[in-house]
């Protein structure tokens, strides 16, 4: 009698087990296989302001302007103009006159580099030999296009973002 | 005697039949709350780690390195997670230029032993932090910058379908069409990336007399921010895709014939 009683409990058992593992079988359905993974990086966008330092000179009757790019800044491109009620001509390498009034220096100016010299040369001068020439020079950051070739943008216009 | 068997029997039914209740009742009710958080946020949370067992992979592959995996093989994780982009965008010293295109080349490998669908999300935005290049957990979002200006050059939209409605400028989400065999890359999904320098204005404009000329000094406004790239891989397995994609992801798709993933 308590054999056939252990018999029937072993088998209540394993139906019991049976039916678990029916049920893990069955629910493991509802699991999916994921991953993922990730990667940052950032990007400084740095400063690009060269300060230019104007220097001038007058010899006899010609001013002699020069544009160097201070040593601990940017890069620049640079350009000039020159307001004056004198005959006057111009020179230099590298300078080249565009109808805005500007001259503008063609290559760019590493940190610490100077420009050429643009002469300004009086042909007509007064009695005096006295002349006013005014020099207004403006500098521009270098940009760059998609290939990575530098060129300037002059019609920038900054204005500040409040 | 008989009766005490019976009642047992009947107990020990009862009880597995509560337990099965239980474990079903339980399993649906998660899976439900995946499905419903997913779609409810549409801000595509971090994928939950579900160490499910499956010999799945993964790898994000920048200009042929590996720089993001995580692969499961012989009952563990093999993983680096966060990953570092851009470590050799820059050569010998050079100094980032805004406005140049430099080669930013990016895939996905499948580094795991069973076929798998791919999305990838890429966030872009701005950090201000002068200039300091390592990313620090702790800083925020500069959302007054312009995260477009952040362009990656995005190709192959043959096969990486861009899922436009839940994108924007910050975020761009896409999917890879078709399923990724074991070994094999995706084509890519980016070429080359570029920070655009126009419209950007001034932070500061200082008028100064300096050796008897006057001076105009500009600072732009950008000037010393990080701009921030993050991109997330994450695969399902391939069989039962569409109930898997939208039990992980939280998307509905449609995979046809020819195995191709589509969005509905």
């Amino acid at each position: 009698m308590q054999e056939e009683k252990n018999v029937r409990l072993k088998k209540v058992i394993i139906i019991c087990i049976i039916l678990i593992s029916i049920l893990a079988i069955g629910t493991s359905v509802y699991a999916y296989f994921t991953t993922y993974a990730e990667a940052k990086g950032a990007i400084i966008f740095p400063k690009r302001m060269g300060k230019s330092i104007l220097s001038e000179g007058t010899e006899n009757l010609q001013k002699k302007i020069v544009v160097k790019v201070d040593k601990n800044e940017k890069g620049a491109y640079v350009r000039a103009k020159i307001y004056t009620s004198e005959y006057v001509t111009y020179s230099g390498d590298n300078w080249e006159y565009k109808d805005d009034g500007y001259y503008y220096y063609q290559k760019p100016l590493n940190p610490g580099e100077s420009s050429s010299e643009l002469l300004v040369t009086v042909k007509e001068p007064n009695e005096k030999n006295e002349f006013d020439v005014i020099v207004v020079q403006e500098a521009t950051p270098i940009k760059y296009n998609a290939s990575g070739e530098p060129y300037a943008n002059w019609d920038t216009k900054y204005t500040v973002n409040k | 005697m008989n009766n005490m068997k019976k009642k047992i029997i009947i107990i020990l039914l009862i009880l597995v039949t509560i337990i099965s209740f239980a474990v079903i009742y339980q399993k649906q009710l998660i899976s439900n709350l995946k499905i419903y958080e997913a779609q409810k946020a549409l801000t595509y949370p971090k994928p939950e780690v579900e160490t499910y067992g499956g010999d799945i992979g993964i790898t994000l592959v920048e200009n042929g390195k590996d720089v993001a995996y995580r692969n499961y093989s012989d009952g563990t994780w093999n993983e680096k997670t966060e990953g570092i982009l851009f470590e050799n965008l820059l050569q010998g010293g050079e100094e980032f230029k805004p406005g140049k295109q430099y080669t930013e080349d990016l895939k996905v490998l499948n580094s795991g032993d069973g076929p798998i669908y791919v999305r990838v999300t890429i966030y872009r935005y701005w950090i201000y932090d002068n200039g300091n290049q390592e990313i620090d957990e702790e800083q925020v979002k500069d959302k007054s910058k312009d995260p477009s200006l952040i362009q990656l050059n995005l190709i192959n939209d043959n096969v990486w379908i861009e899922e436009t409605r839940d994108s924007n400028p910050e975020r761009t989400i896409l999917y890879y069409k078709k399923p990724i065999e074991v070994g094999e890359k995706t084509e890519s999904f980016c070429n080359a990336i570029q920070i655009k320098d126009e419209n950007i204005l001034a932070k500061e404009i200082e008028i100064s007399n300096q050796d008897g000329h006057k001076v105009i000094e500009i600072q732009e406004e950008y000037e010393g921010c990080k701009a921030v790239v993050e991109v997330s891989v994450e695969a399902v397995q391939k069989h039962n895709a569409e109930d898997a994609i939208m039990s992980a992801w939280g998307v509905y798709v449609y995979i046809d014939e020819n195995g191709n993933l589509n969005l509905l």
